[in-house]
């Protein structure tokens, strides 16, 4: 099986560093980026990854215009998007699902937690590719 | 604004100002050199962004100084530089707003307490090198 390719796009070298090698250590096929619009390029190529792990705060684009962007460009596949930040307004998490993320993670960063989210975000990916190859049978 | 007031600045009880988070601690281990990489990463990163909030002071540029304290924040609080990542989140929240003056204060706190934990970082990473070559 090819391993799962996660887009991590994060603008801070510390998190870039920690997070990139986590996911390698974990089996997944890791792309660095480092704002909005290089995220945005990857996802949105034909073969993009299926998981993103999107800083919230960064240049050009930030986590939030990133998902609304995936959200509503009509891409042929399913991108499971976890937001990553360190804001710690209230209110941030529902701008954050509400802007199209699927799940979200505040800084400091847990490993234990990160790699369970990443692998509920597989599980859902794989289940949407699943019901989606039925449909297509049964039509 | 007190900035001092609320933010302990106290070397622990052995006099180093910076210790590895358990957290870190446990996912550093299982993965060869992480925790170096790691350290030497926010070493030079925040080195630099220390430097470009010094000269948002000197230009007056509120917003490049609240977006650099942010993301100091963020890997300093994930490294366990409890003090400097207090300091910068007081510096996030007040950028847009405080005089300069007390601002001015805050990022020379900033400096002086990251040099600390860039000391304490160093005198760490040190010790394990030399505990790996007994």
């Amino acid at each position: 099986m090819n391993p799962v390719r996660v887009l991590l796009a994060e603008d801070d070298r510390v998190y870039q560093v920690m997070i990139a090698r986590l996911l390698r250590s974990w089996g997944y096929e890791t792309t660095v980026v480092a704002d909005g619009e290089q995220a945005w390029q990857h996802l949105s190529s034909r073969r993009g990854p299926r998981l993103a792990v999107l800083d919230w705060v960064m240049p050009h684009a930030d986590g939030l215009e990133v998902c609304r962007r995936v959200r509503n460009s009509g891409l042929p596949h399913y991108v499971y998007i976890i937001m990553l930040t360190s804001r710690t307004e209230p209110h941030d998490p529902f701008s954050a699902f509400d802007a199209g993320a699927d799940d979200y993670i505040a800084k400091p960063v847990n490993a234990a937690e990160l790699k369970t989210r990443l692998e509920t975000g597989r599980e859902i990916i794989e289940t949407r590719d699943r019901i989606a190859q039925l449909r297509e049978g049964s039509a | 604004m007190h900035h001092q007031d609320n933010v302990k600045v106290e070397p622990m009880s052995n006099g180093i100002c910076w210790t590895v988070p358990p957290e870190l601690m446990e996912v550093a281990s299982d993965i060869p050199d992480l925790l170096e990489e790691l350290v030497c990463t926010f070493r030079s990163d925040s080195s630099l962004r220390m430097e470009s909030m010094q000269l948002a002071v000197r230009e007056s540029d509120r917003n490049v100084l609240r977006s650099q304290a942010h993301t100091v924040r963020g890997s300093a609080r994930q490294l366990g530089a409890k003090v400097v990542a207090d300091l910068c989140q007081q510096l996030e929240s007040s950028a847009l707003s405080a005089p300069w003056p007390d601002l001015r204060q805050l990022v020379e706190s900033v400096a002086v307490h990251l040099g600390a934990t860039h000391r304490a970082m160093a005198t760490y990473m040190n010790g394990i090198e030399a505990e790996a070559e007994r």
